[in-house]
């Protein structure tokens, strides 16, 4: 049988990168309070767990290097050496290393650079008083002379279930051999059933092993520190009476040569089949689900199952006396689905902390290389969002901090001066509002100045010198593309550049961006987000012979308007005012390319759905509401292609499609064509939004329709 | 259907021809996913007029092409006995809005003819080739240049 190594691997490279950000952000944590034993332990757990993994999935480098790590984190740990900025500059910098090493082939060895770094660790590890020989000695992971050898008697039985952990015993016995000479190893087989009644997913072997090692008990041990509860395992010392003889061990390691499955030089086809899994930059395409996630989805379909032979049973013998408790078991059956659904998507949800951790050290790094004094504020990790959206922020949330701690905070001295602390704080929050998952970057910095950005479009070539844009039109500006600065650029941002995409990503999910700044007291981008793409609550209305969906949570209010409530303004389109508020509105029908002549008169017969996308209110001239009602979203663009003003479709109880309408592209087409003199910028600046996903074609299709 | 259609003989081509306006056409077998009746089409904004919308194929929201709109014939209305041919085009599945299909044909490589002139009924970019049926001159179509004018389906191909 040869052992396959690779799934192991992959699952140890997917353990790995979470265990390397607990580390990195312990590390981080421990800048503030260096004294906190718990988080100093939790980051040398992580580092021994690397270690192992790392050794028995036979990534050496990788083993090799967060030994050295680990012996540096032990003296922290028993308060031989002080923690200090350097060591953690250090160890950061490690941390670095170790993600190049998962990265990397199996057998890539280390670079220069990382070896020079090791032996920096190591002698930062060695350099206080050298009690501990014989921890020492074994830091250099070879066999020193110094150290006596004791002879040991090791009895390794492992229990039936141990491959279910996914140990391969062999290897622990390989480890094992490599900490000493291995001089008698005895196979267990008598518990061996007869070949007909082997079950080859259980373990029916044991071991005893002699050998001899210059290692102490406990380093022994280590080797079988993952499955002490999943074996009988006892060291012990033997009697150093009978020294062991050299030629005993000789044969012996005939023994050990033969007892892996693998040869030990055979990590080259393992090598092999390495190349092909995907690099850890591309992985993420599974999800860990909690137990108890699953449990609970499998008890409901049991009920739906329950539910539904309740239900055929009645069909069968129908009786109209029935129909009561017929309806009773549809109406279980639909609280059961409407459950499953909302449990399968939070099968897909994940908190936000996961990708918050990461930018602790972005702004560690700034921070640095900038010599400015930042603190990253973080609140509301726990909030949860959907998988795939949360692989999409994390571009535009690393483009946003960048850009707000490299250009939003200043100097320390230009913040004395400002009469601001020298320490300056940026602040990642989410939570939810109103069904929405927002998430605010916000920094206390020097904020945007509309005077400056307003210069930079014009000179740009963005916006015409004479638009007339409020200021918060004017801060949207720099999520254009092309609104950088070369004045400005540094490693890590230009201001501007990068930005363009915060907006493209967040509108692709559905979500809208809006800034607010007051010049001289920091700035907040929102980025507001669907709780999932997947599924939305859709209030459904019927326009001429057409049923549209509109996503319920945009909705404000619907009206009836009176007459005189709507007006026309200066011939380009008609408002509706509602307590004092101008609110624009968009015929439906024109959208669907219904002719419809007197479109005022229709409107005051119609009822007019208010939606409200980012800050954006329009009104939505429709014939009737027909209800409200759960939907599941279908790409359009799966087989045909991104329609502007709509997100999707979705199929009714009836079988037939019904679009789901894109209220923020809706409010973007109708807000710009309807203020005059915004109509000719309109393409150059915010149509971008909503041209850019679509097609030139699309494009056309819009400016026919947006003219209300 | 014989194993020769999913694995084509390269002397050989499996035709399907159906009937629009009584002329004949025909379309590699291998596209075709399946045939089904009529369904009901939502129309959909800023899409060309012979893309008469989107229809649901057992939750699957997938675009339905008239062809008589394409090729400029006549208008008929809808009936149930309207054919809607569920076919592959790349990677999208599309719905073909025929009269009627008639028939599954073999063709030999060398009964497959270039496209004569059509005059304006038919543009001929969208022709494979023509091959003789039965009782009329049926028009292999080429899916891929049909669906990609205007970026209707497909994105346009160089130089179509």
């Amino acid at each position: 049988m040869k052992i396959d190594l690779t799934q192991f691997r992959q699952t140890f490279l997917q353990e790995s990168v979470e265990q390397i950000a607990t580390m990195e952000s312990g590390l981080l944590a421990l800048r503030s309070t260096p004294d906190d034993a718990e988080i100093l332990n939790a980051v040398f757990r992580s580092a021994h767990s690397i270690k192992g993994g790392a050794g028995s999935v036979g990534l050496e480098a990788l083993a090799r290097f967060t030994h050295g790590l680990e012996n540096l984190l032990d003296r922290l740990r028993s308060r031989e050496m002080a923690l200090n900025e350097e060591i953690v500059a250090l160890l950061l910098a490690s941390i670095d290393v170790l993600r190049t090493l998962l990265a990397a082939e199996p057998q890539a060895e280390l670079t220069d650079e990382a070896r020079h770094l090791a032996e920096r660790i190591e002698a930062l590890a060695e350099t206080p008083m050298q009690t501990q020989v014989e921890r020492e000695a074994g830091q250099d992971g070879q066999d020193s002379d110094e150290a006596p050898i004791a002879l040991y008697r090791i009895e390794f039985r492992p229990d039936r279930e141990i491959f279910s952990s996914g140990t391969n015993p062999i290897v622990l016995l390989r480890n094992l051999a490599e900490l000493g000479d291995v001089s008698v190893s005895e196979l267990h087989a008598e518990n061996l059933p007869p070949l007909a009644e082997l079950d080859p997913e259980h373990c029916w072997l044991g071991w005893t092993i002699e050998m001899a090692s210059s290692r102490s008990e406990e380093e022994l041990r280590e080797v079988f520190e993952f499955v002490e509860h999943l074996a009988e395992i006892s060291i012990r010392r033997m009697e150093p009476a009978a020294s062991a003889s050299v030629d005993e061990i000789a044969p012996a390691q005939g023994v050990r040569a033969e007892a892996p499955a693998a040869p030990p030089g055979g990590s080259a086809p393992v090598a092999k089949a390495r190349a092909t899994p995907a690099r850890p930059g591309s992985e993420s395409t599974s999800i860990r689900v909690a137990t108890e996630k699953v449990d609970r989805l499998i008890d409901l379909v049991g009920e739906l199952v329950i539910a539904h032979v309740m239900t055929a049973q009645m069909v069968e013998k129908f009786t109209p006396d029935c129909l009561p408790k017929l309806r009773e078991s549809v109406a279980a059956m639909e609280r059961n689905t409407r459950e499953l659904h909302e449990r399968v998507m939070a099968v897909r949800m994940l908190p936000v902390g996961t990708l918050f951790q990461r930018y602790t050290r972005t702004v560690y790094d700034i921070a640095q290389a900038t010599g400015k004094q930042i603190r990253l504020e973080m609140s509301g990790e726990d909030t949860e969002i959907d998988k795939s959206m949360l692989e999409q922020l994390g571009d535009p949330l690393t483009h946003l901090i960048r850009n707000a701690a490299d250009h939003g905070i200043e100097s320390p001295e230009a913040r004395i001066a400002a009469g601001k602390p020298a320490e300056g704080t940026i602040s990642l929050r989410a939570f939810h509002r109103s069904g929405r998952v927002v998430i605010e970057v916000s920094e206390d910095g020097g904020g945007i100045d509309p005077a400056l950005v307003r210069a930079r479009a014009i000179e740009r070539g963005l916006i015409v010198p004479d638009a007339l844009l409020s200021d918060e039109q004017v801060r949207m500006l720099i999520f254009e593309p092309g609104f950088s600065t070369r004045t400005e650029v540094s490693e890590f941002s230009g201001r501007g550049v990068g930005l363009d995409v915060v907006l493209q990503n967040v509108r692709q999910l559905n979500g809208s961006v809006s800034v607010s700044s007051e010049t001289g007291c920091g700035a907040t981008v929102t980025i507001e987000l669907p709780l999932t793409l997947a599924i939305l609550e859709g209030l459904l209305v019927r326009v001429a012979d057409r049923t549209l969906v509109l996503p319920l949570l945009s909705v404000v209010e619907t009206v009836s308007p009176r007459a005189g409530q709507i007006q026309r303004v200066a011939e380009q389109g008609d408002v509706v005012v509602i307590r004092n508020e101008s609110i624009p509105l968009l015929q439906l029908r024109r959208y669907l390319g219904l002719a419809s002549r007197a479109e005022t008169d229709a409107a005051a017969r119609s009822l007019i759905v208010v939606v409200e996308a980012g800050h954006k209110k329009i009104g939505l001239v429709v014939d009737e509401l027909l209800g409200q009602q759960q939907v599941v979203v279908k790409s359009l663009e799966r087989h045909l292609r991104k329609i502007d003003g709509l997100m999707g479709a979705t199929i009714l109880g009836d079988g037939c499609v019904a679009p789901i309408v894109d209220v923020a592209c809706l409010a973007n087409m109708n807000f710009y064509a309807l203020e005059a003199g915004f109509r000719d910028l309109r393409h150059d600046v915010h149509a971008p939004g909503s041209t850019k996903i679509s097609s030139p074609s699309g494009e056309k299709g819009e400016s026919a329709n947006a003219v209300v | 259907m014989n194993s020769q259609a999913a694995q084509p003989i390269p002397s050989h081509h499996h035709f399907l021809t159906f009937l629009l306006e009584e002329r004949e056409y025909g379309l590699e077998l291998f596209r075709i996913l399946e045939i089904c009746g009529y369904a009901p089409i939502t129309p959909i904004p800023n899409l060309p007029p012979h893309v008469r919308g989107v229809m649901n194929l057992r939750g699957t929201v997938l675009p339905v092409i008239d062809l008589r709109m394409k090729f400029r014939l006549p208008q008929v209305a809808y009936s149930t006995f309207t054919v809607i041919v569920i076919a592959k085009v790349e990677d999208k599945t599309v719905g073909l809005l025929v009269d009627a299909v008639s028939d599954v044909l073999q063709v030999k490589e060398d009964e497959l003819r270039a496209a004569p002139d059509f005059g304006r009924a038919v543009d001929t970019a969208f022709i494979n080739g023509v091959f003789q049926t039965r009782d009329h001159l049926a028009v292999a179509l080429n899916l891929e240049k049909l669906l990609s004018e205007n970026e209707l389906v497909l994105p346009e191909l160089p130089g179509a």
